[in-house]
């Protein structure tokens, strides 16, 4: 039992290193994008549109029950616009979804990106 | 024609402005992809900008829709 | 030749109706049945042996253990445990919906709005409750950053309550979509195939190709299955955290 320990720890550690290499050969050059930007990428498309989306629902409902018609819709759609693209800023820095401005912690680029989501 | 069917007519003639905003935002994004494969270096930079003329552009989407919405819910 | 959008139509198995409501036990009902089923055999049957040496099905039910439990120690550090089941919950019952779609003749439940829009709101309830039972009515100051001017406070609060609700929108609308995108791109290549092939000739050695496409779409699909349940399950994470530190 424990040879095949000793066996299986020598098999991860060859692992991980082989990993290690490989991860330090595919990161140095301008490669395709990474998980990351795969991840990010499938984002992105709905964010904004979701909230225009309680922009006007909100709009249309103010309208409906003040009687403001058309004003309620044309401020809520505007703001509906500033959330939705303070969604994809904060995707696109890094800060995922928090609600809460907050200035990006790392320079933009790769540090920022990589803090995030690596989760492998 | 009725009064409905006058209005659909009308959001559908009020969202076409959205042909520039697809021509516009492609330009965008065509130039930013070339900007980064020439110089990788500047991507933080470009894609900063690009954020901003992003909103830019798709602002004059937003306003195709509004008036499509006020047209339609009005 | 079925219309590609039939597939999504909920056909009920067994009617029931209590009190003036539709409770029937559908297809879709049988497949999340399915689900629960056989993420529970996975988990368990495959964890029996226990070696320290994994075999094949083992080493599946750790590597998924470990995504999740790495997603969840990322996002939200040493206090995370307390929600890993949940997010481990969530996201197996997305990757099942999505995976278990992929076979021939099944149903995909989450194509359906409904499914994707309660999960969705479940996540964003249990996010603003566990935000609301740790910090009480201080969870109100998520919506108003500090060193704020006070002139633009009223705008600000909207922006961000209105960037908070559209959270499960967006959330369950992105899964929603991209299964019914997935899904009917590959019933309309799989039509062309069937249409081809039914005339005679040139057509039926020009079927080939739309199979060829459908086949790589196959693959497609599955990446796309386990990338949306990946992204499901880390936004969860992320609204967790949110509610949890509330910077």
């Amino acid at each position: 039992m424990s040879q095949k320990s000793d066996e299986l720890a020598r098999k991860i550690r060859d692992a991980q290193e082989r990993q290690r290499q490989m991860a330090a050969g595919g990161n140095d050059g301008s490669d395709e994008p990474g998980k990351d930007e795969k991840g990010k990428a499938f984002r992105a498309g709905t964010d904004l549109v979701a909230a225009l989306a309680v922009g006007i629902f909100l709009g249309y409902w103010t309208d409906r029950w003040l009687d403001t018609k058309p004003w309620g819709i044309v401020f809520f759609v505007f703001v509906g616009f500033a959330a939705g693209f303070l969604n994809i800023y904060r995707s696109q820095t890094g800060q995922d979804y928090k609600v809460g401005f907050k200035p990006p912690t790392a320079p933009k680029g790769d540090t920022a990106d990589n803090k995030t989501d690596t989760t492998d | 024609m009725d009064l409905q069917s006058a209005k659909m007519i009308g959001a559908a003639l009020a969202v076409l402005p959205l042909f520039g905003v697809g021509l516009g935002l492609g330009m965008l994004f065509s130039s930013i992809i070339n900007a980064i494969g020439r110089n990788p270096s500047v991507a933080g930079t470009v894609k900063g900008a690009g954020l901003l003329y992003f909103a830019l552009i798709e602002a004059t989407g937003l306003f195709a829709l509004l008036i499509a919405l006020i047209v339609l819910l009005g | 030749m079925a219309s590609p959008l039939e597939q999504f139509v909920i056909k009920p198995l067994v009617p029931l109706n209590i009190g003036g409501y539709d409770v029937s036990f559908t297809q879709s009902s049988l497949w999340m049945a399915f689900a629960v089923i056989a993420a529970t055999l996975l988990m368990t049957l495959s964890m029996r042996s226990k070696s320290l040496v994994p075999n094949r099905w083992q080493n599946v039910t750790e590597m998924l253990y470990e995504f999740v439990a790495g997603m969840v120690h990322e996002a939200l550090g040493h206090e995370g445990r307390k929600y890993f089941a949940f997010v481990f919950s969530v996201f197996m019952i997305v990757l099942m919906g999505n995976m278990l779609g992929m076979i021939p003749y099944s149903f995909t439940y989450t194509s359906h709005i409904v499914v994707t829009g309660t999960l969705a709101l479940l996540v964003f309830l249990t996010a603003t409750a566990i935000g609301f039972i740790r910090h009480g009515l201080h969870f109100f100051t998520l919506f108003l950053p500090a060193g704020l001017p006070i002139v633009l406070a009223p705008l600000i609060i909207m922006i961000e309550v209105v960037s908070y609700l559209s959270r499960p929108i967006s959330l369950s609308v992105r899964l929603f979509a991209n299964m019914v995108a997935g899904h009917t791109m590959m019933k309309v290549f799989a039509g062309f195939s069937v249409m081809m092939a039914a005339s005679s000739g040139i057509g039926l050695v020009g079927s080939v190709l739309p199979l060829m496409i459908n086949t790589a779409l196959f693959g497609l699909e599955i990446l796309i299955a386990f990338i949306q349940a990946y992204v499901f399950a880390v936004l969860t994470c992320m609204y967790l955290k949110d509610a949890i530190e509330l910077h």
